[in-house]
């Protein structure tokens, strides 16, 4: 009966990666384009004004992190696209 | 709270000085608390009244105080304030000296009317009295001071939008991976909000005429006329109306029927003035006196 409930178990994780999988990229690149419209002044975008960067700029660390991420996968994002729509 | 009133105008129109007068007119005549603030660099005031003058208030009269903000200052307090705030997150930056880019703040556009709004913000919320009246550097920073707040709001409210689509989406993968809501609170939402709710609470203060009046300060030739009618477009723009244009320097003999249509309208006040400065107590008395009906009419 354990055995069961494990598998069981195990099947429902798997489907419940498999559907947020979509999910989290888009999670994952909305974040980047709000960490974008906040430091667009670094990329040449039209910018907040200063001190609404500044202010947040504290609880941005993560954002900064993902960002500088980004720049590996910045000249493929076609490629990103499709590992994470499991295409190809 | 008090209520505030700005003047602006161009450069050497007579801001600084109509700021005293209206300042002694209220707090002499009409017996008001007033506070009388200059946000502009150039220093007038301490001329206007022959008196040093800094941040400390300093009492003129009974019922008026006057103190100048040193806006540089209040840019390095705040410079200071987000380095520290950001150093202290970012600790593993040091190492790349992280104090040499801060430093290079100061520089950055929109910091002085940032600062402005600072002191602004300061000054309204700590100094009871009937009035706050404040002598505005020229028209280009006063400007961008009363446009700061609307700008600002257009990015944060984009900014907490998109926030707020990020964390539904986050709670949605929450409740599939954990099968129940988790209820998490976002630092950034909640700083995106009380900054939309403290730009919102400006931008009423000078939108709204019963919390703040606005006059425009100008002469009567062509240049200091074209400035007005750009400030009054500007305003307009920003959701602010004026409550006058004031004419100032207006030599006694000097024919007015050339003046432009918004020199007409009856809103304006004009002083008619002899060519000297009105400098000192008693020079400004005496204005006060032959004016008085001019300044009751800008009640």
């Amino acid at each position: 009966m354990t055995k069961v409930k494990r598998a069981w178990q195990l099947i429902e994780d798997l489907f419940k990666s498999q559907a947020t999988d979509v999910l989290e990229w888009e999670y994952i690149e909305l974040e980047h384009i709000f960490s974008l419209l906040v430091y667009s002044s670094f990329v040449g975008l039209p910018a907040p004004p200063l001190q609404v960067t500044l202010e947040l700029m504290p609880y941005l660390e993560n954002h900064l992190i993902l960002m500088m991420d980004k720049v590996d996968t910045a000249e493929g994002p076609l490629s990103d696209l499709f590992s994470q729509l499991n295409i190809g | 709270m008090p209520r505030c009133v700005f003047l602006l105008g161009k450069g050497g129109v007579g801001k600084s000085t109509l700021a005293a007068v209206l300042a002694l007119y209220r707090a002499r005549l009409k017996n008001q608390s007033v506070r009388l603030i200059s946000l502009d660099p150039a220093h007038n005031l301490s001329d206007i009244f022959q008196v040093p003058l800094g941040e400390k208030p300093r009492i003129i009269i009974e019922n008026l105080k006057v103190q100048q903000i040193d806006v540089q200052k209040w840019m390095h307090r705040y410079i200071k304030s987000a380095s520290d705030k950001i150093k202290s997150t970012y600790r593993y930056l040091t190492a790349v000296n992280l104090d040499r880019h801060l430093d290079i703040l100061q520089h950055a556009p929109g910091i002085e009317e940032y600062a402005m709004i600072l002191a602004y913000e300061h000054t309204y919320e700590k100094y009871i009295s009937d009035y706050l009246i404040f002598d505005l550097p020229p028209t280009g920073l006063a400007l961008r001071f009363f446009n700061l707040p609307q700008l600002s709001l257009v990015w944060l409210r984009k900014l907490a939008e998109l926030r707020s689509t990020i964390i539904k989406k986050r709670d949605l993968i929450t409740q599939i991976k954990l099968g129940k809501k988790r209820i998490e609170r976002d630092k950034i939402s909640r700083h995106l909000q009380r900054e939309i709710d403290r730009y919102v609470s400006l931008q009423s203060i000078f939108q709204n005429r019963k919390k703040s009046l606005l006059y425009i300060i100008t002469n009567p030739d062509p240049l200091a006329r074209n400035e007005t009618e750009f400030i009054k477009i500007r305003l307009g723009k920003l959701g602010i109306q004026p409550a006058a244009v004031i004419l100032n320097k207006v030599k006694p003999d000097h024919d007015l029927s050339d003046s432009p249509d918004h020199m007409q309208t009856g809103e304006q006040a004009i002083f008619k003035t002899a060519s000297q400065s009105v400098v000192g107590l008693n020079a400004l008395d005496d204005f006060i006196t032959q004016n008085e009906q001019i300044l009751a009419g800008l009640d």
